[in-house]
């Protein structure tokens, strides 16, 4: 299940403010920019509705300081010359590198805006209202309408946009309407963008910037970020890869001549995509225009630019990739219209098929890539998702799969479709087939240009290298050479930007003291705190401050089983607790018949009693749950003291609304005997989870195919909280069942639970400030009978994944890494490096090897005796009642 | 020659002077103290006499600053009064406690939060569990002598930090112990305990705050040390029929902005073809000195031997040096410990392949890196130690290098060895064996990456293949000599697996693609170290014939009669 994710812009060289009014959302994917460069995105959670400031700026500086820096650097170094130490706080003034340069130029470029749209008036309107906030003073925005069925696009221009050129392009198909804008354009710049973006006011002056600076330069894609992340369907389409490219400028040229490196060609939408691309007008005199058998409107439904930028590469020509020029794409928010579009995704083979066709000599080559294409894209998708691990539903892996099938075919009959198009239309005013430059065949240069770059002098660009395909440049500061870089120029020249982005690649934090640099990781851990001056003088609280509202109300569930002496403690604890919102109470009595528990919980007022016959601890507190009424529900064992702040630090998390469960720290109460001490020691430290916090996300869940999950790390239901809503999610639930103490299978029905919550999107808070203290088992028996319960229950969970939620990663934790665990303690313990007795190894080894037969025990048991029954929540149920089932 | 060290007591919470008029020793060891509290120890080097703070505190804070927060932290949790704030600048303000905390300031026990959940006979290994809150005073902990061991749970107040282990055996923990177990075993996490940071953060916050309160006053530039403008130097060049070459050399080291007395020497390694002395007349300021004996070792000699330098500069004749190189390779001798000085070689120009080549051959062409260091008698032990060759070679060659002319004369280092270097069968070494005999005799070499030159590599394929074979030649010839010379431990190993070893290995990667270097040139490089044995025969064989070089007369000691300031030596000519 996903939810929306707002999609904001941060500007760093601004004071940050918090986010408000977020209502709804769930998290906040942030787009960082200093001076309108991109940095990166951060994904912040939401605290009441509102997005911290302080929050903000934590995640910017942990994940993208190193960036920041040399960004920073970069500005700096593009602005002039260095002259003694640099300090961070005069660099966040200076302005970017992209200003740098415009403010020394003179003349700006004609720059020509086409959009090809076909019928879309409303997104029309959205990104005509855009491009003409755009600032570039010398611009011609074209807008050309493709075989329209109605005349909404014309009126809408020519009513509203008086700025803007409208051109109809009557012959259909995508390729035909951008090679119409080649023969309207009247700038030596023409920049593609389509009708469902909005584009960044910054866009056309990256974009030319990198045309202006190099001019060897041929065609500039740029960044493509989600311009809102509201529904599933766009959700999906920004996990499945969406459009982003990175934030480093990339440069792409193939040697003329040369075939095409592999590397290059894996990837299919590695260079960029057709919503966001600009060419030099005369790389199309040079090599043709677009494709016309290509693209949207044809029987190939794309490939038109992919292709164009296969053809820009292969004829030797340059093509970048800048960040800077950012356009915001609106992905599909309908479900059906994304499945059209994955199942258009096949036409990257009519690319292939097409360019196989076009360049004989790398006709192999492309078949390979088809076929490397089918394995690790559709074959793998197509047994992750039968597996039941994989990120796309099955409609669209197969969608994709037939999608790709026909585009094999496409090609040849769009090419039939063209020639009746022309028949019917005639050609194009000017011929613009695709058409090959005259290469002389690859030959490799051994020669190397040599050159010195003084840092204390304003850098200049490198020009003197025509003859060159490698420059060594060593860096001077005051005369004396501090480093070097290679650059592959490829015989262009070296503009002032790429030299400075270079320097700060290889030199980075050294340049803020090129005299005398200390260590690097002084100078790193200098930056790091220079940073937080700037953005973050005082980091946030170690405790979230904001509280949750106190009209939430809270169900404590205890679970209890005979034990007349802790629960008393248990319960004069619980009352201790320091809270100001309603507080109920329930304790699940698992051994009714017996009439211990209820006496002892007569002595309290208020206190809830259920009764749940059915042994296990799962039944007990699902049983707990059912009777509960708060929205929050706190699961604690009757072996521990919470101390009086536990509570509110417990549920404080749940300020953040993607937050469905909070865990806890356990300590130990008392270290007295050898058992005890020996339980601490257990696995990670018994039950305690270390003094950090961290969080249990849904990508944390998915990060590796391999290594299982530890939902172990983040607790246990001895100190958990849940929000209420998780029990009646349909992918969630009760406890299972069959599994936990009580049961045959041991433990690890809380385990589970925490399992199934991050395998539904959501999110778990460790939150180690919420603590309760906890009696170990004081002798060995019943160590030796805790630690067989765990083995036990360890490998039943592991097998309930792999059997209820087909999580094959399962696997390689009861085949691998128990065994290795076991072995490795034992050859430990040999060496006198762990104090672990072996005999309690072993009782572990019989512990696992008994997990499935207990599994399959408690299967039984549970069928016998039935479920839990079905969480109602509180509106819903009819009467206010707890009752026992 | 003594060079002595300077031992200082440097107390921190104090301010630092700089420190002037040690003309007498080279080094500056500092012992280093916070009230009183040794941290360790710092060397800071003494130049022209002067260590200025701003050197010793930059010492303090690359080396000492673990030990000072961890010493900031302990004060800071034993502080009577109890820290308001656990941040680096609270704690450096705080002020000396009075003689440190004992047990017997157990008087004022206050007694912590006690939650020993029931009383019962402990076992012999029981661990007691206490929590502390440490933004309160706190003295020392007298209610665990019934336990073995104590984990404390640290707060500072809401916020649980960690544990600690204390094994006390039964023992009450003194106040001194607890302030140490903590400050080490929680380390950073108690700076700012209430701030969510992560580790690298508090520990660049509180690197940042050292540093903030111990250089804000310092100034910011680094004064650049200078070597004396009045010691004169001498620049060797050797030269063999290269006219074109020559002359751009002279001509970039007669630009060289110096205010000094330099003199510089052109030897001619072959007087009787006549090409030199013409390009040597264009510069009216350049001596000429005649050495018909072929061989590098023997042309820098006649020129070591004729020059009035207090420092000699050798350099080659196809190099171009920036017009700021001579200063800063002389500047190192500021310091009175340093004996010679070797600078980078960086290439001119990698127009063809065997140029490109050369500039990847074995650590980078003849480059050496760009960071500065030493080398001496405790440098060169290190590797025989370690039962390795000395990599001499990592300095560079004299292509690029400068001496105080007193090594010279120096009875375990004297001139250059004349079997060895160019010109001779023996191929390349002579710089490289003096460089042993400087670290061996505990003088030390400084490699200043900052005084570069620019080589211009061999163009073609055939002279880099002759180049190389020379170079295999002369390191076989070199690690011979430093074996039947000096007695060297480590050679044959090298010589018979560690090279053998090297190229098989080459040749593997090669066959991997892992590398580009030719198999064709290593096959060169295996038939030139074959070679190095037979070659150096020859060589000493050439050498007996000749004679050796003329031993080298201080100036001071030089009457007229004894150097001729134009010598030309009478001795058979070559054969050839």
């Amino acid at each position: 299940m996903l939810y929306p994710i707002k999609v904001a812009d941060v500007e760093l060289s601004q004071p940050l403010h918090d986010l408000d009014g977020l209502t709804g959302y769930w998290r906040v994917q942030a787009l960082v920019r200093l001076h309108g460069i991109p940095i990166g995105y951060v994904n912040v959670p939401i605290t009441n509705d509102r997005c911290l400031a302080s929050a903000l700026a934590h995640t910017i500086l942990n994940d993208h300081g190193d960036k920041l820096i040399q960004t920073l650097l970069t500005n700096r170094l593009a602005q002039g010359s260095l002259q003694g130490e640099l300090t961070l706080k005069d660099l966040v003034a200076v302005p970017s590198v992209l200003d740098t340069f415009w403010q020394q130029q003179a003349h700006y470029p004609l720059v020509t805006v086409a959009v090809c749209t076909r019928d879309r008036p409303d997104d029309m309107k959205l990104c005509l209202s855009a491009l003409s906030k755009l600032d570039y003073p010398n611009l011609e925005i074209l807008v050309v309408d493709n075989a329209p069925t109605t005349d909404s696009t014309r009126n809408l221009v020519e009513g509203n946009y008086p700025q803007v050129r409208y051109v109809c392009e009557p012959r259909p198909g995508l390729d035909w309407a951008r090679n119409r804008a080649i023969l309207e354009a009247r700038g030596e710049i023409i920049a593609y963008t389509d009708d469902d973006v909005v584009v960044d006011p910054l866009w056309v002056k990256a974009l030319a910037w990198v045309f202006v600076e190099n001019p060897q330069v041929m065609a500039v894609t740029g960044l493509v970020v989600p311009y809102e992340l509201e529904t599933k369907a766009q959700m999906v389409f920004e996990n499945n890869g969406g459009f982003g490219r990175g934030f480093e400028r990339k440069w792409y040229q193939v040697h003329a001549g040369c075939a095409m490196p592999w590397h290059l060609l894996v990837q299919p939408g590695l260079f960029g995509t057709g919503a966001n691309m600009a060419y030099r007008r005369q790389l199309f005199n040079q090599i043709g225009g677009f494709d016309p058998a290509l693209d949207v409107g044809t029987a190939t439904n794309g490939g038109g630019d992919l292709e164009m930028f296969y053809r820009t590469l292969k004829e030797g020509q340059v093509l970048v990739y800048e960040p800077a020029a950012i356009v915001r794409h609106r992905h599909r928010r309908d479900y059906a219209v994304l499945k059209k579009q994955i199942t258009n995704n096949g036409s990257v083979y009519a690319y292939l098929v097409c360019s196989a066709l076009r360049y004989p000599d790398e006709r192999w080559t492309l078949v390979k890539l088809g076929i490397k294409w089918i394995q690790i894209w559709h074959l793998r998708n197509l047994v992750n998702t039968l597996l039941g691990v994989g990120k796309l539903p099955l409609d669209l892996v197969l969608a994709e799969a037939y999608g790709c099938w026909v585009g094999l075919f496409t090609y040849q009959k769009a090419c039939r479709d063209v020639q009746k198009i022309i028949q019917q239309f005639g050609a194009q005013e000017m011929d613009l087939s695709a058409r090959s430059l005259a290469l002389s065949p690859c030959k490799p240069n051994p020669a190397v240009a040599v050159r010195t770059v003084e840092l204390s002098a304003p850098i200049q660009p490198i020009e003197d290298i025509a003859a060159y395909p490698n420059v060594r440049i060593y860096v001077t500061w005051q005369g004396s050479a501090i480093t070097y870089l290679d650059i592959n120029n490829q015989y262009a020249t070296l503009s002032t930007s790429r030299l400075c982005a270079a320097i700060v690649g290889n030199l980075a934090l050294k340049l803020f003291c090129l005299d005398r640099p200390p260590s690097s990781s002084m100078q790193w851990f200098l930056a790091m705190a220079d940073l937080y001056d700037c953005w973050l003088p005082t980091p946030p609280p170690q405790l979230a401050s904001p509280r949750l509202p106190d009209t939430v109300p809270v169900s404590i569930v205890v679970a209890t089983y005979d034990r007349p002496h802790d629960l008393p403690n248990c319960l004069n604890h619980l009352f201790a607790l320091r809270s100001s919102r309603p507080v109920e109470i329930v304790i699940v009595d698992n051994h009714p018949s017996s009439g211990i528990t209820p006496p002892i919980v007569a002595k309290f007022p208020n206190v809830v009693l259920v009764n749940e016959p059915r042994q296990g601890l799962a039944y007990a507190r699902n049983a707990g749950i059912l009777a509960s009424t708060g929205d929050i529900i706190v699961a604690t064992d009757d072996d521990v003291s919470p101390p009086p702040d536990w509570l509110e630090k417990l549920l404080a998390p749940f300020v953040r609304p993607d937050v469905m469960a909070v865990t806890g720290n356990t300590l130990p109460i008392q270290l007295d005997t050898f058992a005890q001490q020996l339980f601490e020691e257990w696995g990670d430290g018994g039950l305690g989870r270390g003094f950090e916090g961290f969080e249990g996300s849904p990508h944390w869940f998915e990060r590796t195919a391999i290594h299982p999950v530890p939902a172990w790390k983040l607790g246990a239901t001895a100190n958990a909280a849940f929000r209420a809503t998780v029990f009646h999610h349909p992918d969630i639930g009760l406890m299972y069942e069959p599994l936990g103490p009580g049961m045959p299978s041991g433990v690890g029905e809380d385990t589970y639970l925490l399992y199934k919550i991050m395998k539904a999107g959501f999110s778990v808070v460790y939150e180690p400030s919420a603590f309760v203290w906890h009696r170990h088992r004081r002798d060995l028996p019943a160590l030796r009978r805790q630690l067989y319960n765990y083995s036990k229950g360890i490998v039943s969970y592991q097998l309930t994944t792999l059997l209820n939620d087909r999580d094959q990663r399962a696997l390689k934790m009861l085949f691998r890494d128990l065994p290795g665990w076991h072995i490795q303690r034992i050859r430990q313990r040999f060496q006198k490096q762990s104090h672990h007795p072996i005999p309690l190894s072993l009782v572990e080894i019989w512990g696992h090897l008994a997990g499935p037969w207990s599994l399959w025990r408690s299967h039984q048991r549970v069928r016998a005796e039935g479920k839990s029954g079905i969480y109602i929540p509180v509106a819903e149920r009819p009467t206010h009642q707890s009752t026992s089932p | 020659m003594l060079h002595q060290i300077q031992l200082v007591d440097i107390e921190l919470s104090r301010p630092l002077p700089t420190l002037e008029g040690l003309h007498h020793a080279y080094l500056l060891k500092g012992l280093v103290h916070w009230q009183g509290q040794s941290l360790g120890e710092i060397y800071v080097p003494i130049v022209s006499g002067i260590a200025s703070a701003r050197d010793i505190y930059d010492q303090v804070l690359e080396t000492c600053h673990w030990t000072l927060l961890m010493t900031l932290l302990k004060n800071g949790l034993a502080s009577p009064y109890g820290p308001k704030q656990f941040t680096v600048k609270e704690l450096l303000q705080q002020p000396p406690i009075a003689p440190p905390f004992t047990l017997t300031r157990t008087d004022a026990i206050r007694l912590r939060e006690v939650i020993a959940y029931e009383t019962s006979p402990h076992s012999p290994e029981s661990v007691a569990i206490r929590t502390l809150d440490i933004s309160q005073p706190f003295t020392a902990m007298v209610d665990v002598t019934d336990y073995f061991k104590v984990r404390i749970f640290i707060r500072w107040q809401e916020v649980l930090l960690g544990s600690v282990d204390i094994t006390n055996y039964f023992q009450a923990v003194s106040q001194v112990q607890l302030c140490e177990t903590i400050a080490q075993q929680l380390g950073l996490r108690l700076l700012e305990p209430d701030k969510n940071l992560s580790p690298e953060m508090r520990q660049a916050r509180a690197i940042a705050g050292l540093r903030h309160y111990f250089l804000q006053h310092q100034p910011s530039p680094y004064p650049q040390p200078r070597l004396s403008s009045d010691v004169p130097v001498s620049i060797i060049i050797g030269t063999c029929d290269r006219p074109q070459d020559l002359r751009a050399c002279l001509h970039s080291l007669t630009q060289q902005r110096t205010d000094r007395a330099v003199e510089i020497i052109v030897v001619d390694n072959r007087p009787n073809s006549g090409i030199t002395p013409p390009v040597v007349a264009e510069f009216p300021q350049v001596k000429l000195v005649n050495e018909p004996r072929q061989g590098v070792a023997y042309a820098r000699n006649a020129g070591i031997t004729a020059s009035s330098g207090e420092i000699v500069v050798t350099v080659d004749d196809d190099i171009t040096a920036p017009l700021d190189w001579l200063e800063k390779l002389l500047a190192p001798f500021a310091q009175m410990h340093v004996m010679a000085v070797t600078g980078n070689v960086l290439p001119l120009e990698l127009e063809t392949a065997s140029q490109t080549i050369f500039e990847n051959y074995g650590s980078g062409g003849l480059a050496r890196g760009f960071e500065r260091f030493e080398g001496d008698r405790r440098w060169f032990d290190s590797f025989q130690k370690a039962g390795r060759v000395v990599p001499t070679w990592d300095f560079g060659g004299t292509a690029n290098s400068a001496y105080r002319a007193s090594v010279f004369n120096h009875p375990q280092v004297g001139l250059m060895h004349e079997a060895l270097g160019p010109g001779m069968p023996s191929g390349v070494g002579e710089d490289i064996y003096l460089f042993y005999r400087l670290l061996k005799a505990n003088l030390t070499i400084v490699y200043e990456p900052k005084a570069f030159i620019w080589h211009k590599h061999r163009a073609s394929m055939k002279s880099l293949r002759r180049q190389l074979y020379g170079y295999s030649k002369g390191y076989v010839s070199y690690q011979l000599t430093t074996l039947f010379a000096d007695r060297d431990p480590n050679v044959l190993k090298n010589l018979l697996v560690d090279i053998p070893f090297w190229h098989l290995s080459r040749i593997f990667n090669r066959l991997r693609r892992r590398s580009l270097y030719p198999i064709p040139l290593v096959l060169v490089e295996i038939m030139g170290h074959l070679a190095g044995p037979w070659s150096l025969w020859m060589s000493h064989r050439r050498v007996r014939q000749w004679g050796r070089s003329q031993p080298y007369i201080p100036v001071s000691q030089r009457t007229a009669a004894s150097v001729p300031m134009h010598p030309t030596i009478h001795s058979p000519s070559p054969e050839h």
